[in-house]
């Protein structure tokens, strides 16, 4: 509420969305991962308790990752089943791509005006 | 979607907490730290993208990559096309995923999705394999008979159950 319905000091905004960086490694690079405060976990689930059930029902089978149950499962159960079905067909295939940084490269500005338009 | 909190910025209503709090929380540059050794630290802002660590991202992903994945499916003529997350798939034609590629290549990276050719792999059956190979290998894909896809297999149906 402090957050929504004022202007904070930036070093709340800077606490709240802290995390710790930790780092694997993924010879030969490093795999970093973040892991968020605990009062922005706190946040983020109290947001996809309101909105996480419209987001996975507009997401629906375009992206399997909006919030519907065993995502994964339903893409690889239909990648097969699509490529059981075609398999002997001529210049038939099943491509998968890979993109540079996919989650870091996404503008933050675009991604909440797609949100806000879907 | 309808009443959703997701939608609601700048709109005052009963979301407007949740509504203009996920604004700061996503726009707002976090800090990540990093422990080093003698008690020293180091900073880094996570200013463009996703922040890992938080629960919320995925879902937020989900939805911004909605606008290229509804082109895609207007535009190509593909019989699965499937994401989850940054992991797309497509099973068509060579032809419908030579077009596919090529306005992935064109609308990917205005939405942040710039394909690495490199590192995209092509499934096909043992009498397409040099067909494939001359029509893909030219990006610098992998054409290949079975993958692994999201920690299943892809690839022959008796090799799978085998």
């Amino acid at each position: 509420m402090w957050l929504a319905n004022g202007f904070p000091p930036w070093s709340s905004y800077r606490a709240l969305k802290s995390g710790r960086l930790i780092t694997l490694d993924n010879n030969p690079s490093v795999r970093p991962i973040g892991i968020g405060e605990s009062w922005r976990c706190l946040f983020a689930k109290c947001v996809l308790a309101v909105a996480g059930k419209d987001a996975a029902d507009e997401c629906g089978i375009g992206n399997l990752s909006g919030g519907m149950s065993a995502g994964i499962k339903a893409a690889v159960y239909s990648a097969n089943e699509v490529v059981d079905s075609n398999y002997e067909t001529d210049d038939w295939g099943f491509i998968l791509m890979d993109a540079r940084n996919a989650f870091n490269e996404l503008n933050r500005y675009t991604m909440l005006w797609t949100v806000r338009h879907l | 979607m309808n009443s959703t909190a997701i939608r609601c910025f700048g709109r005052l209503d009963t979301y407007d907490i949740v509504a203009v709090g996920l604004h700061s929380i996503v726009i707002a540059a976090g800090p990540l730290i990093i422990r080093g050794r003698a008690g020293i630290s180091f900073y880094l802002f996570s200013k463009t993208g996703i922040t890992q660590g938080c629960p919320f991202t995925m879902p937020l992903y989900g939805l911004a990559s909605l606008p290229l994945i509804r082109k895609l499916n207007t535009e190509c003529k593909l019989d699965r096309h499937l994401w989850y997350a940054d992991d797309s798939g497509a099973g068509a034609t060579f032809d419908d995923l030579d077009k596919y590629f090529d306005l992935l290549k064109v609308h990917g990276p205005s939405c942040g999705y710039t394909p690495q050719p490199h590192k995209c792999i092509l499934v096909t059956s043992d009498r397409n394999l040099s067909s494939a190979k001359s029509k893909f290998e030219r990006y610098g894909m992998k054409v290949v008979t079975e993958s692994q896809y999201l920690g299943g297999f892809i690839g022959s149906p008796t090799l799978r159950s085998d």
